[in-house]
């Protein structure tokens, strides 16, 4: 039994890598700084996604990676990503397995219930700006609100999209369409189950980008500045840090950081390898 | 839907990250379900021999913890792997991709004791009764006689586990643990080829998949004849 | 105060399964050398009887001592009790796994009584007498039922016990195969092995046994030398089975 227990931890310890859990003093020699672990789900270009020539924590690109990085430097800890899908990372944070999440959360009345919000930050007029992408062929026709009299119109469950398509489509005769993650709406949309897809701009850039028969429309909702902004969730209670974090965010702004992020976010995305242009930790451009 | 255009994407997705479906993927993949496997297999050995306890105390919290993990889905297992146990024992400062193969271990150890279990008491009883009756003692009853018949029910159920956990690892995902599916996500997170990504997944899980079945199979079709 | 000449002896033995009580209180002693047939209707306890003897069942209640010691007792090592107690089975219980040669030479070897040479070489002896030495390197399955039953017999035998207990050995055979087993038992018996029988073969039980019991619903009704009890049946339980299957 002694050696079964010994075993099985031998076994663990060689398949320790350096993640989250693990707090393993840096390699260079400097004296150990505390970590700051913050949760995303990086499958949402380009606020947060993957790059794919990278590896280990290098590899988390995008403007809320940024954003974290920037907060962890601020704070001067050693920053953490902790990847997990979009409903662990809420649940990482009520456990207080991570410190915040920082994955382009939006204000709802029951997240203010159960965590501690940050202020907003603001990403950029292309994550402001919602719009509907298409097929192609389609593209040209949605126009204004009232050319969607009639159609389809697929949104992400629980998002603002949802809410957009609610209230200024579907009173003009519109259908709303509701799907679980964007990318099975964007498999719908190809598929013909519905017409359009309401977006954030600059997701809906990322993905036509990608998918040669998708494009973004003219058309632009309505929006109201507070609902769209992203926060960060921290845990309920964390009033300090919370403090702390509200701090960097006016800092960051003040700086004109945002804009800057995004633009680099949004290059790595639409450009799909991003081998030629990658950023380490300080910034500076690495490779 | 154009399938053309989706062959071509197939083409682009796979000319550009096959290294990262094939190289961190599947090894991730395939190091998950060892480990869970073949940990989960010994721990199930003792978990079986625990069941089949005469004491009634150690059958009752055997049998809750076999029906608890077999009663609740793998993925809240995970959670609670990931999530909980790390703070109550923060003397186990392992990271999350080893939690999650300790989740999957201690999964795998509920089911594959049960293989244990049913393939011990496949073996007729009345070869207990004539080793013990020759005055073996149970111990060496279980290794010499019962084991020996036993096994050839327990590779087969055991390989079908393997290939089982092999596809259950994918919820590891859930943490971007870097296994095949977790590939899957990343790419489709970074392109928005969603359905292009998922094929080309599927096929490599189908590779991984079909020989392991093939092979149990052979092996069954042996111990039938031998 | 122990009796050299007693093997085994039973005092006040009860065992249940669930509500059936199927051993109401058996007083029962063995002597050395001595050849016990049991015989009676099913269900009357005679496989249950053989099979507390050597603690395979476990008594509720009563005691068994086996050359002198109750076995009953915590702490006693029964491992070591059973190995001067061969069982031969109704099903045969051969290891279907082992070759002929090794389903004998394991126990003796595992139990550290002989070195894997000496099994051999008496595994080889004891085949030869029971007509199996050219099996000697056959599995289990190639065997026919009566092959089986005499090399599960022979296995019994290389731990070289004091007390042989049969549980209806030819129960499970064909017909044809039956005298090939009995043969063997005979000749085991006339060389003097004490031997506990559990049987259906009537005749067989009368002429080999050195005393018959006949049981009944838990307990032994009568015993007896063997001519005395079939010739002259006392109890109407007796003379109702022997009337059934005479």
């Amino acid at each position: 039994m002694k050696k079964l227990l010994a075993l099985a931890l031998t076994l663990a310890l060689s398949l320790s890598m350096a993640a989250c859990g693990s707090s393993e003093p840096a390699a260079s020699g400097e004296p150990a700084k505390e970590t700051l672990k913050v949760a995303i789900s990086p499958d949402f270009a380009p606020m947060e996604f993957v790059d794919l020539s990278k590896t280990g924590q290098d590899q988390y690109v995008g403007f809320d990676v940024s954003l974290a990085k920037y907060i962890a430097a601020e704070m001067g800890k050693e920053l953490e990503i902790c990847p997990m899908s979009f409903d662990a990372c809420q649940v990482a944070v009520s456990t207080g397995k991570v410190d915040m999440s920082i994955s382009g959360f939006s204000y709802t009345p029951e997240r203010a219930e159960n965590y501690n919000l940050s202020d907003y930050y603001y990403a950029g007029d292309n994550e402001t700006e919602q719009t509907v992408i298409a097929l192609k062929e389609n593209a040209a026709k949605f126009t204004s609100a009232e050319s969607f009299a009639g159609v389809k119109v697929g949104a992400q469950t629980a998002s603002l999209q949802e809410a957009l398509v609610n209230d200024q489509l579907v009173p003009l005769g519109a259908e709303l369409v509701i799907f679980s993650d964007i990318n099975t709406g964007v498999l719908q949309l190809k598929k013909g189950d519905f017409e359009a897809i309401a977006v954030a701009t600059g997701n809906g850039d990322a993905i036509a980008a990608n998918n040669p028969e998708i494009a973004v429309t003219d058309f632009t909702f309505e929006v109201d500045e507070a609902a769209e902004n992203n926060l960060i969730l921290l845990k309920k209670g964390a009033d300090e840090l919370t403090e702390q974090v509200n701090q960097i965010l006016a800092k960051a702004y003040d700086a004109g950081l945002y804009g800057e992020w995004y633009a680099e976010a949004e290059e790595l995305a639409g450009i799909d390898t991003a081998a030629d242009v990658s950023y380490d930790e300080d910034g500076n451009v690495a490779q | 839907m154009d399938l053309g255009l989706v062959c071509a994407n197939i083409v682009k997705l796979w000319t550009n990250y096959w290294h990262i479906y094939l190289i961190e993927g599947v090894l991730t993949t395939l190091k998950l379900t060892v480990f869970a496997v073949v940990l989960g297999a010994l721990l199930g050995v003792v978990v079986a021999l625990l069941k089949m306890s005469k004491s009634k105390i150690v059958r009752f919290f055997i049998t809750a913890y076999i029906e608890i993990i077999r009663g609740t889905p793998l993925l809240l297992q995970l959670m609670l792997f990931y999530f909980v146990l790390p703070q109550l024992i923060p003397v186990f400062d392992f990271n999350e991709f080893t939690w999650v193969a300790i989740a999957l271990c201690i999964n795998s150890s509920a089911y594959v004791s049960e293989i244990f279990r049913s393939g011990i008491q496949s073996v007729d009883k009345g070869q207990t009764e004539a080793a013990r009756s020759l005055g073996l003692s149970s111990g060496q009853t279980m290794l010499r006689i019962v084991m020996p018949q036993a096994i050839k029910n327990i590779l087969p159920a055991l390989g079908n586990e393997f290939i089982m956990m092999l596809k259950e690892t994918s919820l590891a995902s859930t943490f971007f643990i870097g296994d095949l599916m977790t590939s899957h996500a990343i790419v489709k997170g970074a392109t928005f080829l969603m359905l292009e990504s998922l094929i080309i997944t599927g096929a490599i899980y189908l590779c991984m998949t079909y020989p392991l079945s093939k092979l149990v199979e052979a092996f069954e079709r042996k111990m039938k004849n031998a | 105060m122990h009796n050299t000449n007693e093997i085994i002896k039973t005092v006040d033995l009860h065992k249940s399964f669930g509500k059936l009580h199927v051993l109401q209180g058996v007083n029962e002693t063995v002597k050395k050398g001595e050849v016990v047939t049991v015989i009676g209707p099913s269900g009357g306890g005679k496989s249950t009887f053989l099979r507390c003897l050597n603690l395979l069942e476990v008594p509720e209640k009563g005691q068994i001592f086996f050359e002198g010691t109750d076995i009953t007792q915590k702490g006693v090592n029964i491992d070591l009790h059973r190995q001067k107690m061969g069982m031969v089975f109704q099903n045969f219980n051969v290891f279907p796994h082992l070759d002929v040669c090794k389903n004998i030479t394991l126990t003796p070897v595992l139990t550290k009584k002989k070195s894997e040479a000496e099994a051999e070489e008496m595994a080889k002896e004891l085949l030869n007498r029971v007509g199996l030495i050219d099996k000697l390197h056959e599995m289990p399955g190639k065997l026919s039922g009566g092959q089986k039953q005499r090399l599960a017999i022979v296995r019994a035998l290389a731990m070289e016990p004091d007390v042989m207990l049969f549980d209806e050995p030819t129960s499970a055979l064909d017909p044809e195969m039956v005298g090939e087993v009995l043969d063997v038992i005979k000749d085991l018996v006339k060389g003097g092995m004490t031997s506990v029988i559990v049987t259906h073969e009537m005749r067989f039980a009368r002429e080999v046994s050195d005393r018959v019991l006949f049981m009944a619903e838990g307990n032994v009704m009568e015993s007896g030398k063997p001519a005395d009890m079939f010739d002259n049946p006392q109890t109407p339980r007796f003379k109702e089975f022997l009337s059934k299957v005479l």
